[in-house]
């Protein structure tokens, strides 16, 4: 596989941008990219948070942390020890809660105490915070954005929640801001306001007709909870409106953010990773990284044409080894070895041509770095490393 | 369970993102078609639907024909709204009003559970016309209308569980209204353990499979839908025996194994492993015994949890296309040999 670096130099933007996002669909093996990078960055100076969404727990213990939770924990020296590194910066890690962090955020955005206690209580509320679905992804942007104000990092790295498409991600904060409307609120309230009583006041237009209608699918029950939640939130509102037009700014400036897309090489994962490519340049988000995870090991350096991979040295080399076994337990395991390579190798074949289809589409000004499989998905610190090295390539020191 | 299934008008398939949720929905299908019965697959709200791909056919909000007895359907929100609406306000021109209406239409895009609700509508529009079919089926042939199968390929685990625990949610939410009665309808008619069914698919990496578990945790709080079992994907085909390792670690293949668990890429680590191909045949077979251990405690896991339901279906390489037909022949062969058994 080809370690030369092309067009956007990997390094240098760990060194650089203030923020690193990783997108991609399930099981590719996002977090653990995620992970490596931000140990990379922090062993080149930067000091690092990588906030994980729901790493294994082998992930979090490789990063030597019995449980991540919604605090930012530091990873040990012992670690960094252990694989004879002295990082030149820091690195914490922390995994995102997203109830309290939702909640954090009402906090935070609450003018006075009794404001936030109404919201909190509100029923409405509990709902949106345990079912809308929307919300996990709104909340990994809205802790980040939290983190990132307060400064305490030079860099941070997110795992985003895996997803069918990029857009949920960056427009969850749009999508719940627009349910938040403030012309939706305030057309809600507006009876509140008059005589605090539905139906008592005459409606008219548009407000009317809209609020028979909805009367009629959702109940009026249901408006008057949902009014009453309005009327707790409208205090809150500009706060959180601004807040949700922050991360989105945060997320597709140029100069702090860069995106990177990760993907396996299993054909609709490259297919979808082209998709999260056109959706982010839409946007014009900082993108253009993509990193094929989990490529098999064996296509460029057994190169067979006659699908026998155990020839006559080999063999005498295994028997030799297995001196007094019957030779009928010899032949039998050989068969097994080679079908099993076989296998092996094939896989390897269909993902280098996969890779391929991904390396002629990617530009030239973007990068493309393939990562071998690990043949076991337990990892450990210097498994991140391994990673790190083969997404960043050697190192030029 | 695949002749449990079989018995089954509606399936929803779901599991961890990666899993081959999509190629099983489709395998399934496949097999189910294979007996002659009429199958609709339906993906639900998916921006950029997959299913169709399978049968290199464009798919839309209206159920086509993919293949022999298999139509496929995407069910994305702004049809399932128009559809759910439709059914709920009787008024054609009260239907344009409040899909005209900004207000209204944001508010139903984004209200808390809404969209859940709306995508289930149809599912159970869609799910209604199997029951249809069975009415009708007696002397009809094949011209008859509506499918024996609704497959539904759900978004993966934990979209899929705020999906389908919405209408519980809603239930204790509403009182009244056209949302509540959606619940209620939901609830009732497809709460039924004889028509409805739930099917896990997950690999055997520790994840998935802890993802699977929680999840079937949460189906059975959320009481519905009716969990038929788990399909364990990707098990591999390769089978080293107690004496083939036994072999092997007199070969000092021991060794690659703690080389291959741990962390070197490649051979490197091996490289006195012997002549020409020997280390990378080596490597190959360790990292294959990790897999097989792996997959022999994973499966362990999910027949706990499940009671003993869990399907195992073998790693298939090839194209997603290739790869759902190979399996819909394999789950045939399994429900032949089971039946043929004693």
């Amino acid at each position: 596989m080809s370690a030369m670096p092309r067009g956007i130099d990997l390094r240098a933007d760990l060194l650089r941008r203030r923020l690193l996002v990783c997108v991609g669909s399930g099981g590719v093996g996002k977090t653990t990219v995620a992970a490596s990078m931000a140990v990379e960055a922090a062993r080149l100076g930067r000091r690092t948070l990588v906030i994980t969404i729901d790493p294994a727990r082998r992930l979090a213990n490789s990063l030597g942390l019995e449980v991540l939770g919604n605090t930012e924990t530091r990873i040990p020296d012992s670690k960094w020890a252990s694989v004879g590194i002295e990082p030149k910066g820091s690195l914490h890690a922390m995994m995102l809660d997203t109830r309290s962090t939702f909640d954090e955020l009402i906090s935070r955005v609450s003018p006075d105490e009794g404001t936030m206690a109404r919201v909190l209580d509100n029923r409405a509320y509990q709902h949106i915070n345990n079912t809308l679905v929307n919300t996990r992804d709104y909340m990994a942007a809205e802790k980040l954005y939290d983190v990132y104000t307060r400064g305490d990092y030079d860099l941070i790295v997110l795992d985003t929640p895996p997803m069918k498409n990029a857009i949920d991600f960056l427009e969850s904060g749009s999508l719940l801001t627009r349910f938040l409307d403030e012309k939706i609120m305030r057309w809600f309230l507006t009876p509140y306001d008059e005589s605090r009583v539905f139906g008592r006041r005459v409606m008219l237009g548009t407000s009317a007709i809209a609020f028979r209608l909805l009367g009629s699918i959702f109940g009026r029950e249901f408006l008057d909870e949902l009014s009453e939640f309005f009327l707790a939130f409208k205090d809150l509102y500009r706060g959180f409106r601004e807040r949700s037009e922050r991360v989105a700014t945060l997320m597709a400036d140029r100069d702090e953010t860069r995106f990177a897309i990760v993907c396996s090489p299993r054909p609709t994962s490259i297919d979808e990773a082209r998709f999260f490519h056109e959706q982010l340049s839409e946007r014009q988000i900082n993108g253009g990284v993509f990193i094929v995870n989990q490529v098999g090991r064996y296509a460029d350096r057994y190169p067979y044409s006659d699908r026998r991979f155990l020839g006559a040295d080999e063999r005498a080399w295994l028997a030799g080894r297995l001196e007094g076994v019957p030779q009928g337990d010899v032949d039998r395991l050989c068969r097994r070895l080679e079908d099993n390579f076989r296998e092996a190798y094939q896989i390897s074949l269909a993902d280098q041509d996969t890779v391929e289809t991904l390396r002629s589409w990617v530009g030239r000004d973007q990068t493309f770095r393939p990562v071998p499989r690990f043949i076991d998905e337990v990892m450990d610190f210097e498994g991140l490393l391994e990673i790190a090295r083969q997404v960043f390539g050697p190192d030029a020191e | 369970m695949y002749r449990e299934l079989s018995q089954r008008r509606l399936i929803f398939v779901t599991g961890k993102g990666g899993v081959g949720k999509t190629t099983f929905v489709t395998s399934l299908g496949m097999y189910l078609a294979s007996l002659g019965r009429k199958v609709l697959l339906a993906e639900v709200d998916n921006a950029k639907p997959t299913i169709g791909g399978y049968f290199d056919r464009p798919i839309g909000f209206s159920p086509v024909r993919v293949a022999v007895n298999i139509d496929a359907v995407n069910i994305d929100f702004m049809g399932a709204l128009r559809a759910f609406l439709y059914e709920a306000v009787p008024m054609d021109r009260l239907v344009r009003l409040i899909l005209r209406n900004r207000i209204v239409r944001t508010f139903l895009i984004a209200t808390p559970g809404a969209r859940e609700m709306v995508v289930l509508g149809r599912v159970r529009q869609l799910a209604q016309a199997t029951l249809d079919s069975r009415a009708t089926q007696d002397g009809e042939g094949d011209r008859r209308e509506g499918w024996d199968h609704l497959i539904v390929d759900m978004p993966a685990s934990g979209h899929a569980v705020s999906t389908l625990s919405t209408p519980v949610t809603v239930q204790r939410l509403f009182k009244v209204g056209p949302i509540r009665k959606e619940a209620e309808k939901l609830l009732d008619e497809f709460n039924d353990p004889r028509h409805v069914a739930l099917v896990m698919v997950s690999i055997s990496e520790e994840m998935s499979i802890n993802e699977t578990l929680e999840t079937m945790e949460k189906i059975r709080a959320a009481g519905w839908p009716p969990l038929a079992g788990a399909v364990l994907n990707r098990f591999p085909t390769v089978d080293f025996d107690d004496r083939d390792a036994d072999l092997l670690s007199r070969v000092g293949a021991a060794g690659a194994e703690r080389v291959a668990g741990g962390r070197a890429f490649g051979a490197a680590g091996l490289a006195d492993q012997g002549p020409g191909n020997a280390p990378a045949v080596l490597e190959a077979a360790a990292a294959a015994r990790i897999e097989q251990r792996r997959s022999a405690e994973a499966l362990v896991r999910l027949e706990r949890s499940t009671g003993g339901a869990v399907q195992r279906l073998p790693f298939v390489r090839g194209g997603s296309v290739e790869v759902a037909r190979r399996l819909a022949g394999i789950i045939g062969e399994y429900v032949a040999d089971e039946e043929s058994g004693p």
